[in-house]
């Protein structure tokens, strides 16, 4: 008859198992998908490195509107044009317009004068973040597997720490190399997990959503993935050619900022701009509230059509708008983008040692994977002087060639035999 | 209240850092005698391939399947309005496919967990197409 204590130790070296298995099948690109992350936290901060201007101010009263009106003039055939209020003292009015000619970048001084924005840098960790700047939907939802991943190992993490509560403040910092990285790797996971957790989940959710919302429209709606998508996304204007003069932008904001009494704005979107089947975004966000903000709708005349409360709408909505705030860390101010860029990091190094401690392990054994630990080494070195090397050349060559081509290089010469 | 919720968990885990190293044990412990004999040499163990690709289907493709299958279910028959169950739907989507793919690789009943995770998604999917 088996005892207690063999069928638990079993259990805990098959949930060991399972979490090297998974944990050394996603490592790098959890690596990289956590450090990019960390960064992005301080996306204004590092756009504001890149172009400093113009220098962030209060925008004046009419600035969303005039700034508006230069994008679109600069860009005439622009299917959809976003501008982003600033949102923290680093931030700057940015527009996005996107159409057929691809994608087009301003940013806004406090007047809302207009000027290209250069920030290719801080825009690669972004896209590398969120998609590994593969084309969509493919690059979001390998972003998701690996979030799907992460929740798995840290679920089974725990599982394999049976002295969990036991060992809460166990770090031997002066012990050898191996103990001293399972110490910190189990303890910074343990008090991290809360964050770990709902980073993990919340980047999951965003990353695989496409699955779901696919059997849901193939079940519900005839293969519509868009019809999913609507109670999220407002009421619809049937597209209208005809010509139709934009509204003023800032009445349109004052008049939503109205709406949720104390908010302010956050995004205003214009779709199919100067045509009569324009529909205008605007989101302001509530003022004490975890979820972002509500989103309501205007048509072409300037009239208001919908809103969709993700602040004071249903309990799904305000999960939605949460989740987001929760996984980007812009709900608290500096110095919660702070405490995310600690614990970001945290989580970063845990990634990184999870297979450290593994390769040693091994090695301890008489096992060793020389060619293994040569390439982990190269890469976790590799990737953030690689983002280094594209940071300092951004100004003269392609960040994302500067960036792989790096990579690669010291993933080569990690891979060199040392002379001993 | 709702961001006194997320506070409330992001302060723990700064808080214990300075506690976490006022208590840490800076100094090199003196090794035990058994600890001195090198960890013995681990031979290579080789895994049967048929139940490992088991298991990887499992924990991917399968645990994948039955998730979608469940959180698709939830969003569209559950009694709530449309916004609310199709983004419980997506969570339970996400939550379901990790602990599968955790049961996948922990539980030494291989068949078992193939069984469960084909029945569920033949269940949850006829039944939420019904």
């Amino acid at each position: 008859m088996v005892s207690e204590t063999a069928r638990a130790e079993r259990f805990t070296a098959r949930a060991l198992a399972g979490h090297s298995a998974v944990g050394l099948t996603v490592a790098a690109l959890a690596y990289l998908i956590c450090l990019t992350g960390t960064l992005a936290v301080f996306t204004d901060e590092l756009k504001l490195l890149e172009q400093p201007a113009p220098a962030p101010a209060l925008l004046q009263a009419g600035a969303i509107d005039r700034a508006a009106r230069a994008a679109l003039d600069q860009a005439p055939d622009t299917a959809t044009l976003y501008a982003l209020a600033p949102s923290t003292a680093a931030g700057r009015l940015t527009l996005t317009s996107y159409g057929p000619g691809g994608q087009q970048d301003w940013l806004a001084d406090a007047a809302g004068n207009i000027r290209p924005a250069r920030t290719p840098w801080t825009g690669f960790v972004d896209d590398l973040h969120m998609t590994l700047t593969a084309p969509a939907p493919w690059g979001a939802l390998a972003v998701g597997l690996v979030g799907v991943a992460m929740l798995s190992l840290i679920l089974s993490g725990v599982l394999a720490h049976p002295r969990i509560f036991r060992d809460a403040f166990r770090l031997r910092l002066g012990a050898p190399r191996r103990l001293r990285e399972a110490d910190l790797h189990n303890r910074m996971s343990i008090w991290g997990l809360p964050f770990h957790l709902a980073i993990s989940l919340t980047g999951a959710f965003f990353g695989i959503a496409s699955l779901p919302v696919m059997a849901i429209a193939a079940l519900q709606f005839h293969g519509d993935a868009e019809r999913v998508y609507r109670s999220l996304s407002g009421p619809e204007i049937p597209a209208d050619s005809r010509p139709a003069a934009l509204p003023d932008l800032d009445d349109i904001a004052a008049r939503a900022r109205a709406e949720l009494p104390g908010s302010t704005l956050y995004y205003l979107g214009v779709e199919r701009p100067g045509s009569a089947g324009m529909r205008i975004r605007v989101e302001v966000t509530g003022p004490g509230r975890l979820p972002r903000g509500d989103q309501i709708f205007f048509d072409a005349a300037g009239s208001e059509i919908g809103r969709v409360g993700f602040v004071t709408g249903s309990a799904g909505l305000q999960l939605y708008s949460g989740a987001a705030q929760v996984h980007f860390g812009f709900w608290g101010g500096l110095p919660v983008r702070i405490a995310y860029g600690v614990l970001g990091a945290a989580l970063t190094w845990i990634t990184a040692s999870g297979v450290t401690i593994w390769l040693a392990r091994r090695r301890d054994r008489g096992r060793p994977a020389p060619v293994l630990e040569r390439a982990w080494h190269g890469w976790t070195r590799g990737v953030p002087l690689a983002l280094a090397a594209a940071w300092l050349l951004s100004g003269v060559a392609s960040v994302a060639a500067v960036f792989w081509a790096t990579a690669l290089l010291l993933q080569v010469a990690a891979q060199r035999p040392r002379r001993r | 209240m709702d961001k006194a919720v997320a506070l409330a968990l992001l302060v723990p885990s700064l808080a214990v850092i300075p506690v976490l190293l006022r208590d840490a044990n800076w100094r090199h412990p003196q090794r035990r005698r058994q600890d001195r004999r090198a960890e013995p040499v681990e031979r290579s163990r080789s895994i049967p391939w048929a139940p490992g690709a088991l298991r990887v289907l499992c924990a991917g493709p399968l645990s994948a399947a039955a998730a979608i299958g469940c959180g698709a279910l939830l969003a569209v028959k559950a009694p709530w309005p449309e916004a609310d169950r199709f983004v419980a739907g997506a969570f339970l989507t996400t939550t379901l496919w990790a602990a599968a793919g955790v049961w996948s690789t922990t539980d030494r009943r291989l068949g078992l967990v193939t069984g469960v995770l084909i029945v569920s998604t033949v269940l949850c999917g006829a039944l939420a197409a019904w």
